[in-house]
This record gives C-alpha cells, sequence and structure tokens, in this order.
C-alpha cells in the first residue's frame, strides 16, 4: 500500500511547529491542538449562539443547547442527587468536549482527539483526582474507610483494603481506555472497510460501500454513546466521593 | 374536508406514534445492554493493568522482582471483578 493509505495513518500526530523542549515538554502545536481548538470553538460558539435569542418557545438551535444542558442536569440529579449542582459546570464542559471531539473525529478528513489514550486519560484523571480532592476535603480521614466494605470479618479486612484499592486505582484506566479504545477501534474499521470499497472496485465494491454508510451510522452512535458513559461514570465516582457509601 | 373524515387518521396517526415510541424504547433498553457489556469488558482489563503495573514498579523499587508483581497481580484482577459486580448491581439498581 503506498503512502497515506494505512489505516492508521489517520491518528498521526503532526506538528506545525518547532519549539525547543521546555523542561522536557513537547510544546509543539499538533494536529490535535488545533482540531482541540476546534472543538472548543465550535462548542463555544454552539451554546452562546442558540442561546443568544432566549425565546420562551425555543427554536431548533436552542432547543438543542437546552437538550444538552437537561441531559447533563438530569444525569447529575439521578446519579448524585442535589449535592451534586455545583459541580455541574465541569460535567457539562468534559460532557460537550467528549462529545464534540468524538463528532468532529466523524467528519471526513479530521482528526479524533479522543482516540489517543493521553488525550483520555488526561481527562480521566482530572475526574480521578478532583474527585478523590473533594472526598478528602468533604470527609477527611474518614475516606481511607470507604476501602474497608461495612462488614467484613476482622481476618479478612487486609485483604479487602487492597483489592478495594486497586480497584478504586483501576478507575482512572477504564475510563479512559473505555473512550480512547473505542473510538480508535471504530475509525480504524471504517478505514479498513473504505479501503475494500477501493480495491474491490465497480463491479463488487458496492457491498462493502453499503456497510460503510451503516457502519458511519454506528460510529455516529458510538462517538455519542461513549460521550455519554465518560459522563454518567464521572457522576458516579463523584456520588461515591460525596457521599461514601 | 369535515373533520369526521379527519378523526380515523388521527388516530391511526396517534396509534402509529405510540408504536414508533414503543420501538424507540425498546432499542434504547438494547443499547444500553450493549452499552454495559462494553463497559464491563474494560473493567476486566483496567484492574489488571493497573496491579501488574503498580506490582512491577513497587517490585523494581524495593528488587524484590517477582514477589509484589505476582501478588499485586491478583489483587488487580480481584479489584476488576469487584468493579464489575458494582456496575451490573448499579446497572440493576436503575432498572428497577
Amino acid at each position: 500500500m503506498s503512502e497515506g493509505q494505512s489505516p492508521l495513518e489517520q491518528f498521526k500526530i503532526k506538528y506545525y511547529t518547532d519549539v525547543p523542549e521546555i523542561f522536557g515538554a513537547n510544546l509543539n502545536f499538533s494536529n490535535s491542538s488545533m482540531f482541540m481548538v476546534f472543538v472548543i470553538t465550535a462548542v463555544s460558539l454552539f451554546l452562546i449562539l442558540s442561546m443568544k435569542r432566549r425565546e420562551l418557545v425555543p427554536g431548533r438551535w436552542q432547543s438543542m443547547a437546552e437538550l444538552s444542558y437537561e441531559l447533563v442536569a438530569n444525569m447529575i440529579k439521578d446519579n448524585v442527587g442535589n449535592e451534586g449542582k455545583p459541580y455541574f459546570p465541569i460535567i457539562f464542559s468534559l460532557f460537550m468536549f467528549v462529545l464534540f471531539c468524538n463528532l468532529f473525529g466523524m467528519l471526513p478528513y479530521s482528526f479524533t482527539v479522543t482516540s489517543h489514550i493521553s488525550i483520555t486519560f488526561a481527562l480521566a484523571s482530572l475526574v480521578f483526582i478532583g474527585v478523590t480532592v473533594i472526598a478528602l476535603v468533604k470527609h477527611g480521614v474518614k475516606f481511607f474507610g470507604f476501602f474497608l466494605p461495612a462488614g467484613t470479618p476482622w481476618w479478612m479486612a487486609p485483604l479487602m483494603y487492597f483489592i478495594e484499592l486497586f480497584a478504586y486505582l483501576a478507575r482512572p484506566v477504564s475510563l479512559s481506555i473505555r473512550l480512547a479504545a473505542n473510538m480508535m477501534a471504530g475509525h480504524t474499521m471504517l478505514k479498513v472497510i473504505a479501503g475494500f470499497v477501493v480495491s474491490l472496485g465497480i463491479t463488487l465494491g458496492w457491498a462493502p460501500l453499503a456497510m460503510l454508510v451503516v457502519l458511519t451510522g454506528f460510529e455516529i452512535f458510538v462517538a455519542v454513546l461513549q460521550a455519554y458513559i465518560f459522563t454518567v461514570l464521572t457522576c458516579v465516582y463523584l456520588n461515591d466521593a460525596l457521599h461514601l457509601h | 374536508m369535515s373533520d369526521e373524515e379527519d378523526l380515523p387518521s388521527l388516530q391511526e396517526l396517534d396509534k402509529s406514534i405510540k408504536e414508533a415510541k414503543k420501538r424507540a424504547e425498546g432499542g434504547d433498553s438494547q443499547a444500553n445492554k450493549s452499552g454495559s457489556a462494553f463497559r464491563t469488558s474494560i473493567d476486566l482489563v483496567a484492574g489488571v493493568i493497573v496491579g501488574s503495573v503498580a506490582g512491577y514498579y513497587i517490585d523494581k523499587w524495593l528488587d524484590t522482582l517477582p514477589v509484589f508483581f505476582i501478588v499485586c497481580f491478583f489483587l488487580g484482577v480481584a479489584g476488576s471483578a469487584l468493579n464489575i459486580y458494582r456496575s451490573i448491581q448499579r446497572d440493576n439498581n436503575k432498572d428497577s
């Protein structure tokens, strides 16, 4: 296969600038950073412009903005309760960022920001560290009792403590891998099947083309579903931090 | 065009809307099921990865190579089983 035809080519990071490393950190502006700027601009424009007119009977754009607001607001109400309301802005920002990153990836020739574990792990560790700090501030030393389920016999306590600790530490890993793996697998699959269309030509290429249409629809569904799952799990973790069941 | 002529068609429309809604809801629960399947499969891997990596680096630090690696691996497996149990329990609570 010629250059640029590999199904994994789409995940390649390209740098547009040549800034020297500062304290070992790569500060170059890449295509990933560019698409993050696009996403943030798009989210801001979408919410600001669609809410500009503030009609009592919402139009199409205003309905979409209100729908996304209500989705997250209900999610917090169902999973966390009233104590979760102060955290609405961060959860809503996370949801919109992940959703728009996933959907921007569905545009042809675009770059899927969330297909890289470095990005999703940064988001997941933001959630994980934030939630842990909230729990520590709210409950203090009692937070460490969270790792010991009620009614554990004393001889099981040390074992259970470490199992719970590892279950807790696995959260950011599962949160980040789930999003990145789903996005990467879907986009690779699309590229591979699109390659079949070209190599089978006009005579047989119609079958994979039809499948490609179906899979594109499915990928848009996965993009929304994964953003939703990411946000729901953030709410669940926040609930654990606030209530320490 | 009198009202009497319109009414049956409206009723039909109402019926088909209700059916479509029911279908949509059915599809939604199916989507939730596949979503939870995706979630649990990744949970299965995450605990193992965390346990192995943590164990390996503790060993490297204390210079005791297979001890903590093996112990933490099994703790990680148990932790991921616990996470799966919790997430399934959460789904069941939501349904009922």
